[in-house]
């Protein structure tokens, strides 16, 4: 039930009469009792009720279906990579280089920056071969990732609705374009709750590198209306992975365990008078936090981690390096965080395409494929879903030497959690431009994404405002083919 | 006698209460004065059969405007003759009680009131007619039973004014007969008025079965369930139905406003009187849909006069159906795909799927024992339903692993037959007795405890297991040939264990489908496949 609801249960007017009368009651008989000593043993007050720090089991339990992954690794390319220099191989563009955009596809669609300009076809930078038993093809410009090519489902058939990064950051984690709407990964987390009582249940961290590194703001991974607790957590990539997680010079772990239990208490009389699920947050936050001073050091310490999987990802670690990140994701899903988001900003290539996409891709490709390679010989690819995928993609068109932002049609790709491996799923058109077969929405990958954890996107819902709110809102389809 | 209740009836002649004789002895000719009345009253009916004649003549061509407003008020008239002449049947009858008796003087004039108003109803309900749409025997039918009521009540009245003379018992008789028969006709002329209106089978839709009905007509309007909705006819399947539920009332056999069926495939194709039904692939141009979209308050909403509206699945529906073509033969999976409403109402008509149940769920398990289960969380591990609806259990040990030994593992004994998922991953469990008698596991996670290859003999006689992960534990070869009886393996991890190549392949010989990874790294040359 959500915290709304229940206060409106706690403060009915039958309840109210009812305390009020119980209260009158236990006054007269008190005053009936009073000297023989019994009225001493009696509290009109129960026990406090019991609030905050039990672990969080979700809402969704059971779950609506059976879930195929337990947690995700959304490996998020902030910036919009290019389609047709990744997955989505497009000969006749190499054709076309440097001819105008044929009018009929563009005539009267949505542009970013070329908005007005002359439109000009720019061919693939890079060349596309068919790798793996499957045959997927991939630009060799992601030589590691084309190694995991049958682990892969690549999905070359994106949409989204917004063209400038910052909204369409906030369409692809919260469904809405505007702000305010819970993160993909706190409605997990609030559905499902975590596996992890020391870590937090979703945790984001950022790395850069590769082209123009537009900003990502905090609210990306925002609560929203639920309740703060459900909040993305984010850790710093390089230093200390939270800030001021060491006990402070001259306090014992005991001492900051009787602080923080203090705490505690204060805050269950306020959250006993007031059932605000603000002050259960805070509750919770602090018991996370004492908790993480012993997990969050445990975790980051890469001292364990033998040096042949330090060189599969590519990392000696804690550098900041998005390949650093990748390590530390997995020793989170290893310890039970729900949804880990990594995000690289360095994919808006407006310019010199061709040399932000190398530097950009020699930051990734190794360490995204060494991820789902060193999930798979744990035998953690089968319930760890892994996305790989940017807010949008970029235009046929050139701008310079770049592309610009292109919403009608990008590619992502998902492995393990059981997605299909091996395939590749939509087209679009010969430029690269429009879906021409089986499209899939944001809000379609959506609904897929909470399928695969066990939850129907229609069902999972949060009253807020006089309405039941949900991460798809009133759209999505399951697309069922994806999945194994 | 009522005479000598009431001497008031002297001063004037009460029309309808028994003649006061005025002299004693036989009147000339007075036995003649019933059958003047008789002819009296059959005069009306000559009359309304006449109109009935002369009205004919503007049948075939456009009936104007003030004879479909008189129509208009057969329905709301038609009730007062069928009230009234059942009423007279009723008073007759009740008169044969003794004490009851006195009815009898209001015979004739309920009887009046019923012939009056059944003709204004034959020629209300004849201009109604003219207005077409209705199925024409049908209508034929009605209107001369009609007719017939109102010259049997007519009949009737002229008897009952008769039966009022003393010593007149054969009169009476001949009244009742009238009456009974007048009865009879005005149900069997309501009947058919009531087919008229709401197509046949109405009356008896929901008769139970113990009076010989079928008793399987669907209730709430949902229609049976499709087996395999994918391969359902569009039309046939699912429009047929909705336009049967909604629409096929007016626009049926029985009754068809404005020319149009809507019951079938020819209707639908000829069209109404007004227009083609539809535009095939242009929903937006086709008049039923735009009539079942519009707001029910709109003079030209479908259905009218405030039935409730079609419902949004079924709008859309057929929407979808006419912007696929309008196909009569389509099925559902040739059809292109339909909106998230229609994806609705697909899954509102169609069976639900029934999954092969295979493995662990195709067995009877009780439902886990909740204190046993509440015990199991109170140690610290998570437990979670496997599924929606069965009572399989996930248990994980990951909050409370670190210390988590092979005695801790006894709590997890009473809901043995339930756990189908465990993961143990990271403790320091070694003896495996508990997870032996775990019947139905079918994903065990062992990696990275203290298991050692003895061990894994407890494992051997778990039928269902799927899954089994062991890696970064001290198994080696000899540890393998205790799961080589693991028919359902198919996934093993052994990775960082001492288990050799030969020893994997040894055990893939005994399970061909099992897949096992040892570790995974990239490969130094790309392998690549040409197309």
């Amino acid at each position: 039930m959500d915290p709304q609801s229940r206060l409106k249960q706690r403060e009915t007017r039958r309840e109210f009469l009812g305390r009020s009368a119980q209260g009158i009651g236990t006054m007269a008989l008190a005053t009936l009792l009073h000297g023989t000593g019994l009225a001493a043993t009696m509290s009109s007050r129960g026990a406090p009720r019991r609030v905050g720090t039990d672990q969080w089991k979700g809402v969704v339990n059971p779950p609506h279906v059976r879930p195929r992954a337990k947690r995700i690794i959304y490996l998020y390319m902030a910036g919009g990579p290019s389609h047709l220099e990744t997955f989505d191989n497009k000969p006749k563009l190499v054709d076309m280089h440097g001819q105008p955009m044929p009018p009929s596809i563009t005539k009267g669609q949505q542009l970013a920056q070329l908005q007005g300009k002359a439109l000009e076809c720019m061919g693939p930078q890079f060349p596309f071969e068919h790798f793996g038993r499957s045959g997927q093809e991939i630009s060799t410009l992601f030589p590691h990732t084309a190694q995991i090519a049958d682990d892969v489902c690549i999905v070359r058939s994106m949409q989204t609705e917004q063209i400038n990064h910052d909204p369409a950051h906030t369409f692809m984690n919260t469904g809405s374009m505007t702000t305010g709407r819970p993160s993909m990964g706190s409605w997990l987390v609030y559905g499902l709750g975590s596996e992890s009582e020391d870590l937090p249940g979703f945790v984001v961290m950022t790395s850069e590198g590769g082209g123009q590194a537009q900003p990502i703001a905090a609210r990306q991974w925002h609560s929203g209306f639920l309740p703060g607790r459900f909040q993305g957590v984010k850790f710093q990539s390089a230093g200390d992975a939270v800030n001021y997680v060491d006990l402070p010079d001259g306090v014992s772990y005991e001492q900051q365990r009787d602080l923080i239990q203090t705490i505690r208490r204060l805050n269950e009389m306020k959250q006993n008078a007031t059932d605000d699920p603000e002050i259960e947050t805070r509750i919770a936050q602090y018991e996370m936090a004492f908790r993480m001073q012993a997990s969050v050091p445990e975790l980051v310490d890469l001292s364990d981690e033998p040096q042949y999987i330090k060189d599969l990802y590519g990392t000696a670690g804690a550098d900041g390096s998005f390949a650093a990140n990748c390590l530390l994701a997995r020793r989170m899903a290893e310890r039970g965080v729900r949804f880990i988001q990594l995000y690289h900003r360095g994919w808006d290539h407006h310019g010199d395409i061709k040399e932000g996409m190398e530097t950009a891709a020699a930051l990734v490709d190794r360490a995204s494929a060494a991820l789902v390679l060193d999930l798979k010989q744990r035998g953690m690819l089968d319930d760890t879903l892994v996305i790989w995928g940017g807010e949008f993609g970029r235009t046929p068109m050139a701008q310079g030497s770049g592309r610009d932002h292109h919403i009608k049609g990008f590619s992502i790709w998902l492995a393990g959690g059981g997605v299909r491996p091996g395939i590749t799923y939509g087209r679009t058109d010969d430029f690269g431009y429009e879906v021409v077969e089986n499209p899939v929405h944001v809000h379609d990958l959506h609904a897929t994404i909470l399928s695969l954890m066990g939850i129907h996107h229609e069902k999972l819902t949060y009253r807020h405002q006089g309405r039941d709110f949900r991460l798809t809102d009133v759209h999505g389809k399951i697309v069922r083919d994806i999945l194994a | 006698m009522l005479r000598k209740k009431e001497p008031g009836t002297k001063r004037g002649q009460a029309p309808f209460s028994e003649p006061t004789p005025t002299k004693k002895g036989p009147v000339p000719f007075s036995y003649l004065v019933p059958f003047a009345r008789i002819g009296l009253v059959l005069g009306f009916g000559i009359v309304g059969v006449a109109l009935a004649v002369a009205l004919r003549g503007i049948e075939t061509s456009d009936p104007p405007d003030l004879v479909l407003f008189l129509g208009r008020f057969h329905p709301a008239v038609v009730h007062l003759p069928i009230g009234a002449l059942l009423l007279a049947a009723l008073l007759e009858a009740a008169a044969c009680v003794r004490r009851l008796r006195d009815l009898r003087v209001a015979v004739p004039f309920v009887l009046l009131v019923g012939a009056v108003t059944a003709l204004l109803a034959v020629v209300a309900g004849y201009c109604l007619s003219l207005g077409g749409g209705y199925e024409v025997t049908l209508v034929s039918r009605h209107k001369w039973l009609g007719v017939a009521v109102f010259v049997l009540a007519s009949g009737g009245f002229a008897l009952a004014l008769a039966a009022r003379a003393p010593d007149s018992w054969r009169m009476r008789q001949a009244c009742r007969v009238v009456l009974l028969a007048t009865a009879g006709l005005v149900l069997v002329t309501a009947h058919y008025g009531g087919t008229l209106t709401h197509g046949p089978g109405y009356l008896t839709r929901y008769l139970p079965r113990l009076l010989g009905g079928a008793g399987d007509a669907p209730h709430n309007n949902v229609e049976g369930l499709i087996e395999d909705v994918d391969s359902a006819v569009v039309f046939q399947d699912l429009v047929v139905p909705v336009f049967e539920r909604r629409c096929v009332k007016c626009h049926g056999p029985s009754t068809s406003k404005g020319d149009l069926r809507l019951d079938g495939q020819a209707g639908i194709e000829k069209g109404s009187r007004h227009g083609p039904a539809l535009v095939a692939a242009q929903p937006g141009q086709s008049e039923v849909v735009r009539r079942i979209a519009l707001p029910p308050f709109h003079d030209d909403a479908m259905p009218p006069d405030g039935e409730a509206p079609l419902d949004v699945g079924e709008i859309e529906l057929i929407r979808w159906w006419i912007a696929g073509g309008a196909s009569f033969e389509a099925t559902v999976r040739e059809m292109q795909d339909p909106a998230t409403s229609v994806e609705t109402y697909l899954s509102r008509v169609a069976a639900p799927r029934q999954p092969q149940k295979t493995g662990i769920f195709a067995l009877q398990i009780a439902d886990p024992d909740g204190a046993a289960v509440a015990a199991v969380e109170r140690a610290g591990f998570l437990v979670r339903p496997l599924t929606p609806d069965a009572p399989y259990l996930e248990v994980t040990a990951l909050p409370v692993r670190a210390d988590l030994r092979a005695q801790d593992l006894a709590v997890l004994d009473p809901i043995r037959d339930q756990i189908a998922s465990l993961d143990l991953s990271l403790s320091g469990v070694d003896r495996l007795e508990v997870i032996g008698r775990m019947a139905h596991l079918t994903v065990l996670h062992l990696q990275r405890t203290r298991v050692v290859d003895d061990d894994l003999a407890y494992l051997s006689k778990l039928q269902y297991l799927e899954y089994l992960n062991i890696y970064g534990t001290n198994v080696s070869d000899a540890g393998l040939e205790h799961l080589r009886g693991l028919k359902s393996l198919r996934w093993l991890y052994l990775w960082q264990t001492d288990v050799s190549e030969e020893g994997a392949t040894g055990l893939k010989g005994r399970l061909p489908e099992l897949q096992i990874n040892l570790g995974s790294g990239f490969s130094e040359t790309i392998s690549e496949v040409s197309p």
